[in-house]
């Protein structure tokens, strides 16, 4: 079920009432109700694959047990193994299988040998990448021993399912979300209403504004080929746009959704684009995924308390397997070991921990350093985006190729993206005024007939921008 | 809690109320014509080059894409008796439907050239409405007033009730979502890939014929080359429902139809006067191949209409050439070869009620 479509629609006011009116106490009655809600939500989509969920969260629920008996290290790592194997098992098979078969031919075949292995269409399951990686986690930190495991297999199953974040994030700690599932929760008026203008703001970046990109990106990158240097920088931005749209859309909504319930998820994009380097923009940008590569990937590699060749190895593979989480293409791990590039330099002058607060905090605009940093570094994200999003690499090479040739036709062909253009400013201009708050709605201070001027003004622009439910980009990871 | 409920349903009350009278506004201040021309940016281009024309024109047609794929006018006028001079044009546009063909005619009527005396008009099918029920074309259209009009319709139809419910439910999603502005940006949205196939449309149909195995030859864009090709192989793979197909419309006359005077053939007698009032006869066409629906819906108010104002194309016993495999294209088309016989057909039909106390 997608969250921009008319069944969300009856959907989320349906499970709302019955969860504060029919299911609001004891606990024991809520936790099934929002798993049952989560498994209908995800079941919408395609009823079959709750199997994969559901094999992930008996596993999960059974070695988190087991690790907390089990004594010898050996046991313990045999556990983690087990439970390791089979959720990456089933991503791999699902997600990568056809990718590995794929490279392995062309391998063989660059050496003039061609194979004909048996091949089997695999679809790719919804949200399978985010699930998978939440219930690790939860037994990863057990095996740590930085948290206990729960014996309440319902509120397990309902953390691994929630709907608001099971297809597309944030991807969840147990540490932080789990508790949140073994008390019993209160409504709080102004949560909710907090809750109601994010899923407001979410749905009005991903219906108005990366739907609307989208069909302008879709158009240049399609036809990259015959179209001047000034068209194709336009697709580059507005795809740079599109994405963080409809993701951090996804995320907001998901949030709004959450608080709703009376849970708490965690931020999962910070204005990324204001980002002064490269690695800030990793502290603002899929939050939720950096910092889990982050405690679970860099750091056990021996993160960067190691000899300086280890330490950028570990960067390496942190920005590569990156890559790869987001789908099973060459592109994508391109995108990652380009932004591993733009990481190293910063990481060996020892400035990667340089902005950790915002950009002109306190201040309207920013100093000419700092602006300059903004712009270099949005560049450079554009660019690998170009990787994102093209078909193949040879394709994202001759984009960016004709984006420094094709400068012969000037400005002609721009005419057309103006109006999207200006929306990408507005919304840049919002997005800058109210940087310091987690979303440009939270908590406003101004008067009532103001804000309930922009309530409508985003309503009705998110009435008229609609058309048929498109999907989230981030489903297909 | 029930503050909370109780506000959002305030505040959703208020949007709406506010979010009706602004949808208005901005729909008056586009008008009917602009309603038209911004959906129909491929009609609109050939109606143009139709009134530019310094040709005198005695004939247009005026339907879907089964009047766009299916009638040459080169044929057409060539079997045309009584007329050396006779030249018609073709003004189909793929999308059509009753109500935007109804108000389009209504339109076209008011501006149409000088001298032209025929206007043929294809009867198709309500049905669209059911794939597309939020697409511009039909929500752009909806009003109270057509709504009330498309029930009514419904009501006095031979469809099974079912699927008059359903019908009717499509109907009225489609009002809700155009009062309330539901995909209003749409109607701007800058659609290049469409533009593009317009206007390989008008370049390479100087008449505005143009079958879609010709449109396979010519078309230049690989994804309207696969969408066609995937088409056509539709029926070379499973061929059984041509044959179908031809059965449909092979019983239809020995189906007990219940006719029944509704806003749509209203609509249509009165559009026969106001085009005899500029001196142009109406001729409606009951097309071969069209689906069942299409044929429960127009058939009824085809045996309604006077016969001097409609030809009936449809029949497998009288026009077999249009149900064979080697001359349809797909289910609902025929190819360049059908086109050449459906054209022909066409015109003997015309010349015969052309002259009817001759027989």
């Amino acid at each position: 079920m997608l969250f921009n479509s008319i069944q969300f629609l009856v959907f989320l006011p349906t499970v709302f009432a019955l969860y504060w009116f029919a299911f609001r106490s004891p606990l024991r009655l809520q936790n099934p109700f929002v798993l049952v809600a989560s498994y209908v939500f995800y079941g919408w989509w395609d009823w079959r694959f709750l199997g994969l969920i559901i094999i992930s969260t008996v596993v999960d629920y059974l070695v988190g047990l087991r690790l907390q008996q089990a004594t010898r290290s050996i046991s313990r790592r045999a556990l983690l193994i087990t439970s390791l194997g089979v959720n990456l098992g089933l991503l791999g098979f699902f997600k990568y299988w056809n990718f590995f078969i794929d490279s392995w031919i062309s391998a063989w075949a660059s050496a003039g040998v061609t194979i004909h292995p048996a091949t089997i269409e695999i679809i790719l399951p919804v949200g399978i990448s985010f699930y998978t990686f939440q219930t690790l986690s939860y037994t990863i930190d057990i095996y740590r021993r930085k948290i206990e495991p729960t014996r309440d297999f319902v509120a397990f199953a309902a953390f691994v399912a929630f709907f608001p974040q099971l297809v597309a994030g944030p991807i969840e700690r147990a540490s932080t979300l789990l508790p949140q599932f073994l008390k019993p929760r209160q409504f709080s008026y102004s949560n909710a209403a907090e809750g109601v203008r994010q899923i407001l703001w979410g749905l009005f970046k991903k219906i108005v504004i990366a739907d609307q990109l989208a069909i302008h990106v879709d158009d240049i990158f399609a036809n990259y080929e015959s179209l001047p240097s000034s068209v194709l920088i336009l697709g580059m931005i507005f795809f740079a746009f599109q994405i963080y749209c409809d993701f951090s859309g996804y995320s907001d909504i998901a949030i709004g959704t959450a608080r709703l319930f009376g849970f708490r998820l965690m931020v999962n994009f910070y204005y990324p684009y204001f980002s002064r380097n490269i690695a800030e923009f990793w502290r603002r940008w899929h939050i939720s995924l950096s910092t889990w590569f982050r405690d679970y990937v860099y750091i056990p590699l021996g993160g960067s308390r190691v000899s300086t060749a280890r330490a950028l190895r570990n960067v390496i593979i942190v920005f590569t397997v990156s890559g790869l989480w987001h789908g099973a293409n060459w592109t994508f791990i391109a995108w990652g070991m380009l932004h591993a590039l733009y990481f190293v330099p910063l990481f060996l002058l020892g400035t990667n921990r340089r902005y950790l607060d915002d950009a002109a905090a306190g201040k309207l605009l920013p100093s000419i350093r700092e602006f300059a940093g903004i712009v270099l570094t949005f560049t450079v994200t554009c660019l690998a985006w170009v990787f994102f999003r093209a078909p193949s690499l040879d394709q994202a090479f001759e984009y960016i190729q004709r984006i420094f040739t094709g400068w012969s036709a000037g400005l002609t062909g721009t005419t057309e993206h103006l109006p999207v253009l200006l929306l990408v400013v507005a919304f840049t201009a919002l997005e800058w005024v109210y940087r310091h708050k987690e979303f440009p709605l939270s908590r406003p201070s101004y008067p009532r007939w103001v804000r309930y001027t922009v309530y409508f003004l985003l309503t009705y622009f998110t009435i008229i921008g609609s058309k048929r439910a498109a999907e989230f980009i981030y489903f297909q990871f | 809690m029930s503050r909370f409920i109780k506000k959002i349903l305030l505040t959703l009350l208020a949007f709406g109320c506010l979010a009706l009278v602004v949808t208005q506004a901005i729909y008056s201040s586009i008008g009917e014509r602009g309603v038209l021309d911004v959906e129909s940016r491929y009609l609109i281009t050939n109606e143009q080059r139709l009134l530019e024309s310094p040709e005198r024109y005695d004939a247009v047609f005026i339907g879907s894409s089964v009047t766009f794929r299916q009638i040459n006018s080169d044929v057409f006028d060539k079997f045309v008796t009584g007329s050396p001079e006779f030249r018609s044009y073709n003004l189909g546009n793929p999308g059509m439907y009753p109500m935007r063909s109804v108000a389009y005619l209504e339109n076209f009527i008011d501006r149409a050239p000088d001298g032209l005396g025929f206007i043929f008009f294809e009867l198709y099918n309500l049905d669209t409405v059911s794939i597309n029920y939020r697409s511009p074309q039909i929500m752009r259209l909806m009003n109270l007033r057509n709504y009330l009009d498309i029930t009514k319709v419904i009501a006095g139809s031979n469809y099974p009730g079912s699927y008059k419910r359903y019908l009717l439910m499509q109907y009225t999603r489609a009002l809700v979502f155009k009062s309330f502005g539901f995909g209003l940006i749409s109607y701007f949205n800058f659609q290049q890939d469409l533009k593009d196939l317009h206007g390989e449309w008008i370049a390479n149909s100087p008449r505005g014929f143009y079958p879609k195995d010709m449109e396979l030859e010519m078309t230049v864009y690989p994804d309207n080359v696969a969408k066609l090709r995937g088409i056509q192989e539709e029926l070379i793979l499973d061929p059984a429902p041509l044959d179908q197909r031809r059965q449909l419309h092979a019983d239809k006359y020995s189906r007990a139809w219940q006719l029944v005077q509704s806003p749509f053939t209203e609509a249509l007698e009165e559009l026969i006067a106001v085009a005899a009032q500029k001196n142009i006869k109406l001729i409606f066409i009951m097309p071969p191949l069209v689906p069942e629906t299409a044929v429960t819906f127009s058939y009824p108010a085809y045996e309604m209409l006077p016969d001097e104002h409609k030809i009936d194309l449809s029949d497998p016993g009288r026009y077999p050439e249009l149900y064979l495999h080697r001359n349809v294209f797909d289910l609902e088309h025929v190819n360049s070869t059908g086109s050449r016989f459906l054209s022909r057909y066409l015109a003997e039909e015309f010349n015969r009620i052309q002259v009817p106390e001759q027989e």
